[in-house]
């Protein structure tokens, strides 16, 4: 299939730092609701790459950082180490999780998704493409359990859009 | 204040009427303090952080849901279970806290591939921890070395709150 100028190009992960990048720069940056952001990666495994801060110069250069870092898919641990960093945070609590989903390893996400429950963090999840089934039963079941948010994306704009419309709603603010 | 995290074995090895009765019995015992926090960590393969230390009213509800968490995968690993929940009371400690208590519960049906000794001596070199390890088994495995053997209690339904009264 011929790939469109607005398909997740050149690959998905370039794509997921832009659309992050322009989160943090153009919407982030110019709203007054102090938004502190923090960021985990998760392959087979799940590390924090930046405690929570206002400071987005961080966040711009943890997301310089982003690559690919193993095999695997364990979105249950990424979850965990998410809500791990948000422990002495105060104020409401949101974690988005980008994935390509093949989930097939560590902490299964919908059982994560209880500790984010119990730690009252929201599970806002963004699917790139369509994902398989199972996964797709475990991402629902996620986003049920903590009250989140759960799109799936296809392109570019697609991904841009929905991750401002997700920022919209955590934040309670509209950006232009 | 008194810090209370139990790392319970969620899998199909461990008996989970027991370990849910212990969970109980410990809720029991520490929602009767009012500067009481409790948290929980399910474990099998790896480890769940269930709750973060709460105060024990934020317990009361997952007692009701707790049998609804699809068991953890096999073979267990203690010693990770007990390195998360010393994460939990390090990350969460409050200066007020006077005593910090951990509770492990284990089925030792298998020989985990880590050293629970190596966690057990982190959990010593911890300031005011006092960890305690019980088996959800009727015996003390063959293979858990003697150093490790003479830290663990059996868990027997009778005697658990008697027992609890003692270190709680």
């Amino acid at each position: 299939m011929r790939k469109s100028y607005n398909d997740l190009t050149p690959n998905k992960l370039v794509a997921v730092r832009d659309a992050v990048d322009y989160i943090v720069v153009k919407l982030l940056k110019k709203t007054s609701i102090p938004v502190r952001i923090g960021m985990t990666v998760f392959f087979g495994k799940a590390y924090p790459i930046l405690n929570p801060t206002r400071d987005y110069s961080l966040a711009l250069d943890a997301l310089s950082r982003l690559r690919i870092m193993g095999e695997g898919s364990a979105p249950g641990d990424g979850v965990i180490v998410s809500v791990k960093i948000l422990r002495r945070v105060h104020g409401s609590k949101d974690v988005i999780m980008i994935t390509d989903g093949g989930f097939n390893m560590g902490i299964p996400l919908d059982v994560a998704s209880i500790y984010a429950k119990n730690s009252s963090v929201r599970l806002n999840i963004v699917c790139l493409g369509r994902i398989r089934e199972n996964d797709l039963l475990l991402v629902e079941q996620a986003v049920k359990n903590t009250g989140g948010t759960m799109h799936t994306v296809e392109t570019k704009a697609e991904l841009y859009s929905v991750l401002k419309n997700t920022v919209e709603h955590i934040t309670g603010k509209q950006y232009d | 204040m008194i810090d209370i995290v139990l790392a319970l074995e969620w899998t199909k090895s461990s008996d989970l009427e027991l370990t849910i009765e212990f969970l109980q019995n410990t809720y029991a015992l520490v929602s009767k303090n009012q500067f009481a926090r409790m948290g929980v960590v399910l474990y099998g393969k790896e480890p769940l952080p269930l709750i973060d230390l709460v105060e024990t009213s934020a317990v009361d509800k997952l007692l009701g849901d707790i049998r609804n968490i699809p068991l953890l995968q096999h073979p267990a690993e203690p010693a990770l279970a007990l390195y998360e929940a010393i994460e939990m009371l390090e990350d969460l400690y409050e200066p007020i806290s006077s005593r910090r208590i951990l509770f492990l519960t284990a089925s030792f049906s298998s020989k985990p591939k880590i050293s629970l000794a190596d966690a057990i001596v982190y959990a010593r070199s911890i300031d005011g921890l006092n960890y305690y390890i019980f088996t959800t088994s009727s015996r003390r495995p063959k293979w858990l070395s003697n150093n490790i053997a003479k830290e663990v209690s059996i868990l027997r339904k009778g005697s658990l709150i008697k027992y609890l009264r003692k270190i709680i």
